[in-house]
């Protein structure tokens, strides 16, 4: 490793980083990334799902190393870094903060120990160790912690700890992904400022990466990452002033809105406007053809049956979630044949919402009407039941038979419902989610991308007027986002009353009711 | 290294059930071989106590000899040394003793002895107790029977004195080697007072000293140092008194401790097993924790901490666990040991230290052993699954290569000298149907999931699953697999260790009971009478057995004497156990035929019961002849009828209680005098002395019937109907002259053979010389590999024929040996008569009584014990695991569980498909478990040739593991656990919400 004096904590020259999926095939999650950030900047990131940003992280802090490209971070050289100095950095150069405080607190460890934890780690005698972390606490006002465990505090005292055990080191980068993911608008707040004035006070680097545009008021700097570079970035006290980057190549990435409003095609023409003998500015001309034409929307078959309004009612609902209280009495309601995105930043609830809406948890306050069917009162098993007969379900952590290929995993489905094997929809859906190349694979030997597409395919083809998908598109670059964003469309259009949660703009676009979570 | 104690400390401390049950595993592991130290020090001490409880009176004597008596002012020195060297080897009282040889005076044969302080050794039964004893007069008794006035005058001749006579509390007392049998014991009173009795100055002498052997003391000290006391003694002896010799049963002890030795090597194997399969369940209690510690890895990683650093908290933990599981194993076993040791009556506390030092180095290289293990499947990346499967892949080919070699290598007795390949070989046989079954575990549940119906979803669901994380199912398939090849094997060993114990008691008695020749009785023939037997043992069958040897020739020049047993044929397809004590696959009913092949012997003239004698006409020569009749009661007994002449007749006189008897042979002998007069003429003159010659021609038989036709000899007699010419030239034998002589003699006997005497037969034919007569042909009719009742070499024949053959050679002769066959009914019936007066003195060996001796021999019981000790912990193991395999899958796949339930899916078929992991698992296991442990058993008995009490197995051990019983072992394996599984999964997923798994980040 090479320790150069510089002002660069963090310095990404041209990243590619691909990943070897099962079966030979390669994904490139970085294709060209390149990030300056000077010494005690702080700077936010945001991007859609699957732009790159944890790959990024987890280049940041030595994980994986990246397939082409130099990093360095707090002037120490990553590429062909040893095991052993990727330790040092992590030991001495980095704090992390994750979205699960659980990942940085242990559980067996009193708050004190939990933030001395690094300081052992590296060497320092328990006192010693203490000691700083004792102050630690106290600079971060979370001193009458000290002496209590993870398993007792809030999440937002956990997460807070979590920065604390961070910065006790005093690193020089800290990076945070997704921070408040868990945590509701105030704590979410108290740890914005708690990483700010934390990464002030030892005087390192931040790198934040979030989907939450309020974490733009700590930062520096906010950068935007689509399809594996930096795209965009700007001020965030002039968040109008956003400009596109030009990576260190030259390459630039036009924003779609732009490329519409601008006439560009498939081609344009950069003409630099000279006066007195200098380039003034450039001008741009599109080709003055559109951009390429939206695919045909697919067409679906319709559900085995098409609800009457409301397909899925939730009233007054009211969940205490640790020291949290969610959605306030909300109100939703899903409409057949109509496509619902729930929207919000992370840790907003959609996630547990979703759970509610579909019984697998109750409300404090409220009921949930799905398919007609009150579910208050009701068992698990008979919820299971109503599921079974109603709804179509994708969450994140869904089950795909990994041995069995798409067509295997689809008609598996199917007769877990007991539905015939086939059907039409299995071919319908695997053409419209882009599926039937690699159809005959084992799932196992798929991407994450395909596989969450297979995990679409299943809540489709089992034609239940309801479907319920988690962050659908967590996993797609941008096309493929708008190819599935399409086909829920269309699944909506044949009459499936489609209710999704999710980070996308561009799903959120095309959604016929949104229900905003604060 | 602080900080790692410190964090290791504190994950024990946290969820520290699962490190219990991780420690738990362990602990197991460590208290099997301490536990079995301990029972194999108990069973030893039990089987020396049981080898010496087995002896006799002679055997249970600890004597120092010496050929002399010391001269008067040294004895007491040396009585008193001897007595104290005595006292080292045995806690009972020493005695002195002064025997001299069989006296006989007068005409009457008697024992003279003196022991000191004779009123300890008998009880006065007539007259008193001796009470002097001078140089000139000694006051004596006869003990038990034989004082006589005869006895008690030519006593007087030496001065003796018989003041009564006494019958002997002390078994001990003139026993053994010295003791007198049928002949009166003359005892004196006071070694030193009768050895100064003055008539008997010239006469030899030894004294004796004589104790009990000591089992207490055997068994405290222990039998090989018992023996190297004895040699101690013995030694010092010699120095300080010189001439003596120590005389006990060192070879009964030698073997008793060769089989405290074997069974202690049977009881360490046997840890070692249960140790290997325990090591097995720790990998499976390990992987609970993987996911676990995988979140604490993470974490250090994500803070800095090195690869040491995380290896060292992780081994640290591991070894704390391991030691404190160590030390409560070994509390366990010792504990365990000294309840044995307190049950067999040795010193608990120090059985439990011994058990514990013997196993010191087991118990650390086990918990080492664990220690790696347990780090091993903690830190072991999932990305390195490859790496693993190709390490196991290696050891599993390297275990096999072993297994095989140790196969080549033959037999072993798992003595000091034993082969420690075979040794191990159940631990190296177990873990490659361990590895196999994993291996095989993937591939089986891919092909299940894909061909099971499409409508089964249970079952395919919880299978696709389990494929998705196949760490803990392998490793459970694996532990499975062991156990039942261990369950199977020791089943398997158990029962064969049984059929061998009825296999080696069919092999000593080979019907119910045999009946032969003792000390007191040494012609059974005169006291077996099958006849009434039959009556008071209804349904009884007895078969006469003979005995006899043959000189086989090998080649010209070079012969080498066989036993040869003449058995009814009748007899053969009753015989116990024929297929395993035979080791042969022809049929004791195709034997029976193959030897009694040929011309039936044709029928014996008989003479009626209640005949009182028998008269031959006599004509022609008879000087210096004497003529015996021969005949043979139903018993088969022969009986020889001197012939004594009458005025022209030959008369014999009957002996009564024969029955009808049938007339075996004539013989012509040189009589008594002649021989004499002889022998004289040939040592004091010339020694071409003429040979005996003459003829005698018998007429008709008086009292009885029979005709002479058919009579015949080797030379010079002719036969009519009414008269019998003997032209007879005598020279030394006699000449026999039988019925039937012609045929007989034209009679090819046909015999069944061991091996090696079958390798001295050519063309079928051997060549042999029967109890000394000359050289006959008998022809070869089937080769055994071994024989009930007989030893490493014999030669078979038909009872009958062989009796024919015998008689024309030598008759006379009687069987030796008698084997009944006893209907359970009759056996209390048979009981009581064989305590009568007459069988009581025959030598009587039970076939139940020795199968129940092999069958209680305490190291025999020790194995079965050890045996189902293994077997039960291997099933408690195997059944652990699948309840660990069940709720790790629930909680491990919470994730997946939870996206099936959100599917629709009810939890009723998430229990089934939890169940249904669990049940391929089984399926998978216990099939590949019964063939391996059916492949063990078969491997283990051919190889390691020790039966259960720890002897050299004769016949050698057949595996006793049915296909029945297998079939069964595994239905109930496979319903046991699938109902195990199922019991298990239908208590879980019973919350009121579904659980997701993020729940547990924390």
């Amino acid at each position: 490793m090479t320790v150069m004096t510089t002002t660069l904590s963090i310095e990404a020259s041209d990243l590619f980083c691909l990943y070897s999926v099962p079966g030979g095939a390669t994904v490139a999650a970085l294709r060209g990334m390149s990030l300056r950030i000077a010494a005690g900047e702080r700077v936010v990131v945001h991007g859609p799902n699957g732009s790159g940003k944890t790959t990024l992280l987890r280049v940041l802090t030595g994980e994986i190393s990246p397939s082409a490209g130099s990093v360095r971070v707090g002037g120490r050289e990553l590429v062909g870094a040893s095991r052993h100095a990727v330790t040092a950095l992590r030991r001495d150069v980095l704090g992390q903060v994750d979205q699960h405080s659980g990942r940085t607190l242990r559980p067996e460890l009193s708050v004190r120990d939990n933030v001395a934890l690094q300081l052992l780690l590296s060497g320092r005698s328990r006192p010693e160790a203490r000691r700083a972390a004792d102050a630690a606490l106290a600079a971060l006002d979370l001193d009458a912690l000290a002496d209590r465990h993870p398993a007792t505090l809030s999440a937002g005292e956990a997460q807070r700890v979590a920065v604390c055990a961070a910065i006790v080191h005093s690193p020089t980068v800290l990076l945070a992904d997704e921070p408040t993911g868990e945590l509701d608008l105030a704590a979410a707040d108290a740890v914005y400022d708690l990483l700010a004035s934390a990464a002030a006070h030892v005087g390192a680097t931040l790198l934040l990466v979030s989907h939450d545009p309020r974490a733009a008021r700590v930062a520096d700097r906010v950068v935007r990452i689509r399809d594996g570079r930096l795209s965009e970035q700007w001020n965030p006290q002039a968040p109008d002033d956003e400009s596109l980057v030009v990576d260190s190549r030259g390459w630039v990435r036009i924003p779609e809105p732009l490329r519409r409003t601008a006439g560009i095609g498939e081609t344009l023409r950069v003409m630099p406007v000279i006066e007195q003998n200098r380039i003034e500015r450039l001008h741009i001309l599109g080709d003055g053809h559109a951009p390429p034409p939206t695919p045909t929307p697919p067409v679906l078959p319709a559900p085995a049956q098409i609800l009457a309004h409301p397909a899925l009612l939730a009233e007054g609902l009211r969940l205490t979630f640790g020291d949290r209280s969610l959605y306030g009495g909300l109100t939703v309601e899903v409409a057949p044949a109509a496509l619902t995105v729930l929207r919000g930043r992370s840790g907003a609830g959609k996630s547990t919402l979703l759970r509610l809406l579909l019984g697998l948890v109750d409300p404090d306050e409220g009921r949930v009407v799905l398919a007609g069917v009150d579910l208050t009162g009701l068992d698990r098993l008979a919820r299971a039941r109503v599921r079974r007969d109603a709804v179509g379900v994708g969450l994140q952590l869904g089950s795909l038979a990994e041995p069995l290929d798409t067509w295997e995993n689809l008609a598996l489905a199917r007769t877990s419902r007991g539905l015939a094997a086939e059907g039409v929809t299995l071919d319908a859906a695997v053409d419209a989610l882009g599926l039937r190349a690699v159809a005959d694979r084992p799932v196992r030997l798929l991407s994450g991308g395909e596989r969450q597409r297979v995990t679409i395919a299943r809540s489709l083809v089992v034609t239940r007027p309801v479907v319920v998908l988690d962050e659908p598109t967590s996993q797609q670059d941008e096309a493929h986002a708008e190819l599935v964003t399409a086909v829920l469309v269309a699944a909506a259009r044949a009459g499936t009353a489609v209710l999704c949660a999710t980070h996308d703009d561009h799903l959120a676009a095309a959604a016929d009711a949104l229900v905003e979570l604060a | 290294m602080v900080l790692s104690v410190s964090l290791a400390l504190r994950q024990l401390r946290h969820r520290w059930w699962r490190w219990m049950l991780l420690g738990l595993g362990v602990a197991l592991v460590v208290a099997v071989p301490v536990s079995s130290q301990g029972l194999a020090k108990s069973v030893a001490a039990k089987g020396a106590r049981h080898t010496i409880a087995g002896f006799s009176t002679a055997q249970r004597m600890v004597v120092v000899n010496q050929d002399t008596l010391a001269p008067i002012g040294s004895r007491a020195d040396q009585n008193a040394r001897v007595t104290a060297a005595l006292a080292t080897l045995s806690a009972h009282p020493a005695r002195r003793e002064m025997g001299f040889r069989q006296l006989a005076v007068r005409g009457q044969a008697f024992m003279l002895a003196a022991t000191d302080n004779v009123a300890s050794t008998v009880r006065v039964a007539s007259g008193r107790l001796p009470g002097s004893c001078t140089p000139t007069r000694c006051e004596v008794l006869v003990v038990g029977r034989g004082d006589t006035p005869q006895l008690r005058q030519a006593l007087g001749d030496l001065g003796l004195v018989v003041v009564g006579s006494a019958v002997r509390t002390d078994p001990l007392l003139v026993a053994g080697p010295y003791d007198p049998g049928a002949l009166p014991l003359v005892l004196g009173d006071g070694v030193d007072a009768m050895a100064a009795l003055t008539p008997l100055e010239l006469f030899g002498r030894h004294t004796d000293w004589v104790t009990s052997i000591d089992s207490n003391r055997i068994v405290s000290l222990g039998v090989n140092a018992y023996l190297q006391r004895s040699l101690d003694v013995q030694a010092d002896l010699a120095r300080t008194v010189g001439g003596t010799t120590l005389q006990q049963q060192t070879t009964a002890l030698s073997v008793a401790a060769t089989r405290a030795e074997v069974s202690t090597r049977r009881f360490g194997l046997l840890g070692g097993i249960a140790a290997a399969l325990l090591l097995g369940f720790t990998v499976v209690a390990a992987a609970g924790l993987r996911r676990e510690w995988s979140l604490l890895v993470a974490t250090l990683r994500r803070r800095g901490a090195t690869t040491a650093q995380i290896g060292t908290v992780t081994t640290i933990a591991a070894v704390l666990v391991a030691v404190v599981a160590a030390v409560v194993g070994s509390l366990v076993g010792a504990l365990i040991s000294a309840s044995v040791a307190n049950d067999s009556g040795l010193p608990a506390g120090r059985v439990a230290s011994q058990a514990l030092d013997a196993s010191a180095g087991s118990v650390a290289a086990l918990a080492a052993a664990a220690v790696v293990v347990t780090v091993a499947v903690l830190l072991w990346s999932d990305a390195r699954a490859k790496s693993v499967w190709q390490v196991l892949d290696v050891l599993a080919v390297a275990a096999l290569a072993a297994t095989v070699l140790a196969a080549g290598r033959g037999s072993t007795s798992l003595g000091s000298d034993g082969d420690p390949l075979v040794a191990v070989l159940p631990v190296l046989a177990a873990f490659v149907a361990a590895v196999v079954a994993a291996r095989l575990w993937g591939p089986a549940a891919r092909l299940a999931a894909r061909l099971l119906p499409r409508r089964s979803v249970a079952a395919r669901i919880g299978l696709l699953g389990a494929i998705r994380r196949p760490l803990r199912p392998a490793a459970t398939v694996a532990l499975l697999t062991a156990a039942v090849t261990c369950i199977v094997f020791a089943g398997g060993y158990r029962d064969t260790l049984r059929a061998g114990a009825v296999n080696a008691a069919a092999f000593q008695v080979p019907l119910d009971v045999t009946l032969s020749a003792s000390p007191q009785q040494p012609a059974p023939s005169a006291v077996v009478d099958p006849a009434a037997i039959a009556r008071a043992a209804p349904g009884t069958q007895t078969y006469s057995i003979r005995r006899t040897a043959a000189s086989v020739q090998s080649q010209p020049g070079v012969s080498a004497s066989v036993p040869v047993l003449g058995v009814p044929t009748t007899a053969l397809p009753e015989m116990t156990a024929w297929a395993n004590t035979s080791g042969s696959s022809l049929s004791a009913t195709g034997l029976a035929a193959s030897l009694r092949g040929g011309a039936a012997p044709l029928p014996l003239p008989t003479i009626r019961a209640g005949t009182g004698e028998v008269r031959l006409a006599q004509s022609g020569g008879t000087a210096n002849i004497d003529l015996r009749l021969v005949v043979r009661a139903g018993s088969g007994r022969e009986v020889g009828i001197d012939l004594a002449l009458r005025g022209g007749t030959y008369t014999g006189t009957i002996p009564t209680g024969l029955g009808e008897v049938q007339v075996v042979a004539l013989t012509v002998a040189e009589s008594f005098d002649y021989i004499t007069h002889h022998m004289h003429a040939v040592g004091e003159g010339p020694s071409d002395v003429k040979q005996l010659s003459g003829v005698l021609t018998l007429g008709a038989i008086g009292s009885t019937a029979w005709s002479w036709t058919g009579w015949g000899s080797v030379h010079g007699v002719t036969a009519t109907a009414n008269q019998l010419r003997v032209d007879y030239q005598l020279n030394g034998a006699a000449l026999v002259i039988a019925p039937g002589y012609a045929a007989a003699a034209a009679r090819t006997l046909r015999v069944a053979v061991d091996p090696e005497t079958a390798k001295a037969a050519k063309d079928g034919e051997l060549t042999l010389s029967l109890d000394g007569a000359a050289a006959t042909t008998v022809q070869v009719a089937a080769v055994l590999p071994r024989l009930a009742g007989a030893g490493n070499t014999f030669i078979l024949a038909d009872l009958d024929a062989l009796t024919a053959a015998l008689d024309l050679a030598s008759p006379g002769q009687s069987p030796q040996e008698f084997w009944l066959r006893v209907p359970t009914s009759s056996v209390p019936a048979l009981d009581r008569l064989l305590h009568d007066d007459g069988y009581a003195e025959l030598a009587v060996a039970d076939r139940a009584a020795i199968q129940h001796d092999l069958d209680t021999d305490p190291v025999a019981q020790g194995s079965q014990t050890l045996l189902s000790i293994v077997a039960l912990l291997a099933l408690g193991v195997a059944a652990l695991a699948l309840m660990l395999l069940v709720v790790g899958e629930r909680r491990d796949g919470a994730g997946e569980l939870y996206a099936w339930e959100s599917d629709g899916i009810a939890p009723r078929l998430l229990r089934r498909l939890l169940a249904v992991r669990a049940a391929a698992v089984a399926i998978i296991a216990v099939p590949i478990g019964c063939l391996g442990g059916v492949l063990l058993t078969h491997t283990g008995v051919t190889l390691v040739a020790v039966d259960a009490s720890g002897s050299t197995p004769v016949p050698p051990l057949h595996a006793a593991l049915g296909t029945l019983r297998v079939i069964a072992e595994l239905a109930i394996g496979v319903g046991a656990g699938l109902l195990l599984s199922w019991i298990v999964a239908s208590v879980l997923l019973r919350e009121h919400y579904p659980v997701a798994a993020e729940a547990e980040l924390r």
